[in-house]
């Protein structure tokens, strides 16, 4: 290196700094500054602070109309509902977004709900907790090459699996809210007569007095253990309390022995159905295969892949023990009954703990009997708040229009997306908010983008911690069917208010836009299986009045 | 209990004693210079190829003003110098990974699969992008009307974004700095390389150390860039004489019983020796202790314990680096980040505490900022951050109406200011910053809220710990902070409009990225990422959320917490916690050519040269490598970029 200059050395042995000991700043410059910024920031924050006021307001609202734990509003004609409405109502766009975003919320994160599904969980615990043990058992027992000693397999055992075959066979799929489909149950009752038929139980030839008694007791046995209903439950106890129910005129009080004829037709007519096509994934069909090969009793070899099907079905688990939002649910449903004056509440916090611990325990008739009850009276009230929402939504939605307020296309489509709650009224409340903004040109092309939308994307039914693929799959399916179907019948209505009203859209919606987003999807839906006949009867309404009005058809013509 | 033991660093780094301002019509010809004729070809060269000319331009722009310099028989400062590579820098940042390009990408993105397949294309909100099917994208226009509400809306992110810088980043420079006396190891190859080349004419020892640098990095460079990026225009394959950026032990390891989950690979790049060979030596101690004995160690017994589930064998490095973040060291990261805060709030309080006494005693503060160098009251940068912030979160909050209050405050106010000084501390101490992942993410999952527009909106999150080393950087080329102050205020407008002006122009003449192969191969593999990052406020799936860990992120915690002090006690180097809490949150495959680097400079060079001269030395040579690889990689892309040119002409 060469010698360093002198600067160098200079800079090489510096002098020590000086501190500032003056002012950093001129003083006009400082207080120039402060005079500035002081009431920037101050005026900032004021605006801020009623921001949080509104933001607290609003809030309060929505919980007023959501309701809680313990309440909620009976019905729009209540004050609190027109003061929770006034309260959205003052920032009308802001009320609207609030009220969506707490209809959009997870069903898991509502706390009455989170306690609604532990309790239907807590009620199914006996089944789940039975089943895994088996399936436990049966895999602690099998060797890699699905090799398992028949001994293994006794008859409580087997039945445990039968049980299990005839509910995957139930296909939930099929099962709208509140009730499974008639081909739900003939799809349960079909599988349960496969089995049985291959006992030859229930051959009419064949029935003899002393069969006809295991059937009968076969049926009272299953009408003591009700099954709980849906939020994707199976239509097998449908099948046996409707099996039941058609017999119960018959069966109060009378002799079994008497019955026979009547029994055996009567049975013979429900299990004498064809199920229709079940839609499972490949996998779940051959983990029913190896679940059906161990009920029979292994009667053939393994074919070595045995093994791996059952962990993948008790892993299936997974989803069925509590989760997250539910432990907490029942953790505090523990602490309330523990204390509670019923002794049945005292008894189901006792049986919760041990769920909790993974332990199998099964609740009793009545205990489960109150589990229902209770579940039944949250969903009611989660229900009743989403429904005072919906009809809040609305109203707000209806402020915004008579203002002339902007509301930006994303917020649409998120108004549109709700169409897949499964409440109607609430879903009637949506319409009617939409019918108010038909004219504008996102609504037309969103709800046409929804209509069309035939298929949900299978990325997006990811496993969740309470939900396996399958099912969460099955759900966005059901909740796709239902905006689609929704979504159809609006675009056929907007159709036919088109042709009648035009110049109330010519500001957005030209001919061409309306041909684009209502027509052609209309016309593409007409091959669906599940929308096909609203949207041809749509499409023949549109023609008609299309032709029928004063001038030249928007649409269509004499012969096209 | 004893002194802190790197104050002795900060002593030994030669802090100039005179500022000078450095913003003249130089530096204003510079900005022009790098706006209109560098920046367009950079914003070219990363559509095409994914490379920014960036640090490379920068050296390159100071050598052309330097020289040209030296024919008009003028000379340029090194306070001029640094002027000008602090204006390079900003407007090539704008050009790419600034404003400007967000346009282009959200013109895409919008258009895109991924968008569409996750139904995000139809909830963008207006002041974000034009809806699908506007007329900007049909025209291809950036300059269109529904592009507006944007581009207002930009202007006002990138104000806030500089003002925050001179804000927080100064009153944490001042809190770092001029209170806490941290070193800002890497500060010095900046500053020291910019004024070995001011020196180029007198030939002095910085300017042949410069020069000694930039061979070595030529010639590395030559076997490093340009080597696999000229191979790519006449073989089928690009050829690759040393591996980029690393060799990969990873699936070897795992053929040994006890290695389970170990990510073990050495990176190549012998820029990682020269930083070794600057950071201080504990650090690299640390690091190296932590990022690879300590995973050697402690990965197989976390991942027998059961801790680390996710790791498969067969996984890369890449692979298991990412299962066993997700698994445990992320939150364990996230714990020695909050024992960095409370260490570095004992320090200040402590140092404060004590100026305030000797102020008392002579008058004068320990901590009061030296004479000349343009500084402020940090109640004025302090004041000047509250308000710009707060408006910045009612703008956020008018934007996005739904989202939580409380959460945009306790970002802008509490959140931001506390990660900023625990990334300029440990910039500081390591010269590398720090950040704790999915937080952003996380609050907006947590907060129920419900929609897209969310992840778009001007939250105020940021890191503002940059800005310290930055203003260290200043400082130790004796530049008055109001010259970089006035060159933001003159240069930030000339960015924008000329980014926005050059890729309106490249947008109008053709589809973007249609025509351009780097961008056509990975932009939509980035937009499903983001695509599907979204999905967690639309479907409330939040797979990261299992990354939070809270039991881990305490023992984080408390690692930081006992042994910072032990070793204090002692009269341990405390620079080694520090170093191992880089090693846990940065890149183990680099602490080998570090570790190298810290070696060869104690026990070989210092010897050589003697401690003092060898940490002069040290800063001005890695600044030459960098120079000088930056040369190389420059020079090589452009012949590619030519030979692609030529290549799609149609004859």
């Amino acid at each position: 290196m060469s010698e360093t200059s002198q600067v160098e050395q200079e800079q090489e042995s510096p002098r020590q700094r000086e501190p500032e000991t003056g002012r950093l700043l001129p003083l006009w410059f400082e207080v120039t500054f402060y005079a500035i910024f002081l009431p920037i920031t101050l005026v900032g924050f004021g605006i801020m602070g009623h921001s949080f006021v509104v933001q607290h307001r609003l809030v309060r609202a929505i919980r007023t109309l959501s309701g809680d734990l313990e309440e909620v509003l009976p019905s729009f004609g209540d004050p609190r509902f027109q003061e929770a409405v006034e309260a959205l109502m003052r920032h009308p766009v802001k009320g609207f977004l609030f009220a969506n975003q707490e209809i959009l919320q997870d069903v898991e994160d509502d706390p009455r709900m989170s306690r609604v599904l532990a309790l239907q969980k807590a009620t199914r615990w006996g089944t789940v907790s039975s089943r895994r043990q088996v399936a436990e058992q049966i895999l602690e027992n099998m060797d890699e090459h699905g090799q398992i000693p028949p001994e293994v397999l006794t008859e409580d055992v087997r039945e445990v699996l039968w049980d299990i075959i005839a509910e995957r066979h139930a296909n939930p799929a099929l099962l709208p809210e509140g009730e499974p489909s008639e081909q739900a149950i003939e799809a349960a009752t079909r599988a349960m007569a496969d089995e049985l038929r291959a006992e030859e139980w229930l051959n009419p030839d064949r029935l003899e007095p002393e069969v006809h008694d295991t059937v009968w007791a076969m049926i009272v046995r299953r009408q003591d253990s009700r099954e709980p209903l849906p939020l994707g439950e199976t239509a097998v106890g449908w099948v046996r309390g409707r099996l039941t129910a058609r017999l119960l005129e018959h069966l109060e009080d009378a002799d079994p022995a008497q019955l026979e004829d009547e029994v055996r037709h009567v049975v013979w007519e429900i299990i004498d159905q064809r199920p229709p096509d079940i839609v499972q994934s490949y996998a779940e069909e051959r983990i029913t295969d190896v679940l059906r090969w161990l009920a029979r009793g292994v009667p053939t070899r393994p074919t070595g892949v045995e093994r791996r099907r059952l962990v993948s079905y008790l892993a299936g688990f997974e989803k069925k023990v509590f989760v997250g939002p539910e432990i907490r649910a029942l953790r505090r449903l523990i602490a309330e009954w523990s204390e509670d004056e019923n002794p049945l509440a005292r008894e189901a916090a006792e049986e919760f703990e041990k769920m909790l611990d993974e332990e199998v325990t099964q609740l009793s008739p009545e205990v489960a009997a109150l589990c229902f009850e209770r579940a039944d009276e949250l969903e009611d009230r989660y229900s009743q708040g989403l429904k005072l929402l919906a009809r809040a939504s609305a109203v707000t939605l209806e402020r915004i229009v008579e203002d002339e307020r902007f509301l930006d296309h994303p917020h649409i489509y998120q108004y549109i997306f709700m169409l897949s709650k499964p409440y109607e009224e609430v879903r009637d409340s949506i319409l009617d908010g939409l019918w108010l903004i038909r004219h504008k040109y996102f609504t037309v092309r969103f709800v046409s983008h929804f209509a069309t939308r035939t298929e949900i994307n299978p990325v997006m039914a990811a496993e969740t911690a309470r939900l396996s693929r399958e099912e969460h799959e099955r759900i966005l399916t059901e909740q796709n069917n239902r905006r689609m179907r929704e979504c159809t019948e609006l675009l056929v209505r907007i159709g036919l208010d088109y042709v009648e009203n035009t110049d109330h859209y010519a500001e957005e919606l030209q001919p061409r836009d309306m041909r684009r987003y209502v027509i052609h999807a209309l016309e593409l839906l007409r091959e669906d299986e599940r929308v096909g006949q609203i949207a041809q009867e749509g499409l023949d309404r549109i023609r008609e009045a299309d032709l029928a009005r004063p001038g030249e058809p928007l649409f269509f013509t004499e012969t096209g | 209990m004893p002194e802190e033991d790197y104050f002795h660093l900060r002593e030994e780094q030669g802090e100039p004693t005179e500022f000078a301002d450095g913003f003249g019509i130089k530096a204003i010809l510079a900005g022009l210079f790098v706006a209109f004729i560098v920046m367009p070809g950079s914003m070219f060269m990363w559509l095409m190829l994914g490379q920014q000319l960036g640090v490379p331009a920068v050296w390159v722009t100071l050598i052309i003003f330097l020289e040209i310099a030296k024919r008009c028989r003028t000379t340029l400062t090194r306070q001029e110098m640094f002027v000008i590579w602090s204006v390079t820098w900003g407007i090539l940042g704008a050009a790419v990974m600034g404003q400007g390009m967000t346009f282009i990408w959200m013109q895409y993105f919008v258009r895109s699969d991924a968008a569409q397949q996750f139904e995000i294309a139809s909830q963008i909100p207006f002041w974000r992008a034009p809806p699908p099917g506007s007329e900007a994208y049909a025209l291809r226009s950036l300059l269109h009307r529904d592009w507006w509400p944007y581009l207002a809306l930009m202007g006002t992110l990138v104000l806030w974004q500089r003002l925050n810088f001179f804000s927080l980043g100064y009153a944490l420079f001042r809190l770092t700095s001029d209170i806490e006396r941290l070193p800002f190891p890497l500060a010095p190859i900046q500053a020291k390389g910019v004024t070995a080349l001011a020196e180029s004419e007198e030939e002095s020892w910085r300017w042949q150390c410069f020069s000694i640098g930039s061979t070595i990095g030529i010639a590395f460079g030559a076997l490093y860039v340009g080597v696999p990026v000229l191979s790519g225009v006449f073989l089928r394959e690009e050829l690759y004489l040393i591996q980029v950026p690393f060799y990969d032990f990873t699936v070897s390891l795992q053929d040994v019983a006890w290695f389970r989950a170990v990510p073990l690979a050495i990176g190549t790049n012998l820029g990682g020796v020269f930083w070794g060979m600057v950071l201080p030596f504990w650090v690299v101690m640390g690091s190296f202790v932590s990022g690879v004995i300590g995973r050697l160690v402690l990965n197989p017994i976390l991942y027998r314990a059961g801790v680390l589930q996710l790791w498969e064998p067969g996984m890369d490095y890449i692979e298991t680096g990412l299962a066993n973040q997700f698994d445990f060291w992320l939150s364990f990261g996230i714990g020695t980040a909050l024992a960095i805060a409370i260490i570095g709030a004992y320090v200040a309080i402590s140092r404060v505490i004590k100026a305030g006494r000797e102020k008392r005693e002579t008058g004068i503060s320990s901590t009061a900022p030296p004479k000349g160098r343009g500084d402020v009251p940090v109640a004025v940068a302090l004041l000047f951050y509250v308000a710009e912030t707060a408006w910045m979160i009612l703008l956020c909050h008018w934007l996005v109406p739904k989202f939580p209050l409380w959460i945009l405050v306790a970002f802008g106010f509490g959140y931001t200011p506390l990660m900023s000084y625990i990334s300029a501390r440990l910039s500081g101490l390591t010269g590398h910053r720090i950040g704790i992942p999915y937080v952003r993410e996380a609050s907006f999952v947590l907060s129920g809220y419900k929609g897209v527009d969310i992840w778009f909106a001007p939250v105020p999150l940021g890191d503002a710990g940059a800005g310290s080393a930055h203003f260290r950087e200043i400082e130790l080329t004796g530049t008055k902070f109001i010259s970089i102050f006035k060159a933001q205020v003159v240069m930030l407008p000339l960015a924008v409009f000329a980014s926005l002006l050059f890729w309106s122009f490249l947008y109008r003449i053709s589809d973007i990225p249609e025509d351009y192969p780097f961008a056509m191969r990975f932009w939509p593999r980035d937009a499903a990422v983001r695509a599907f990052w979204m999905t967690a406020t639309t479907t409330g799936n939040a797979f990261f959320l299992q990354a939070i860990k809270w039991e881990f992120i305490g023992a984080g915690a408390a690692y930081g917490l006992i042994l910072y002090p032990l070793l204090r006690l002692i009269g341990a180097p405390t620079l080694f916690v520090y170093g191992t809490i880089q090693g846990v949150v940065g890149d183990p495959a680099m602490a080998f050519p570090q570790f190298a680097g810290a070696i060869a400079g104690r026990f070989y060079f210092q010897k050589m040269f003697g401690r003092q001269r060898w940490q002069e030395y040290a800063p001005i040579l890695a600044a030459g490598f960098a120079a000088g690889t930056g040369l190389v990689g420059m020079g090589a892309v452009a012949l590619r970029l030519i030979a692609s040119a030529i290549t799609m002409v149609p004859f």
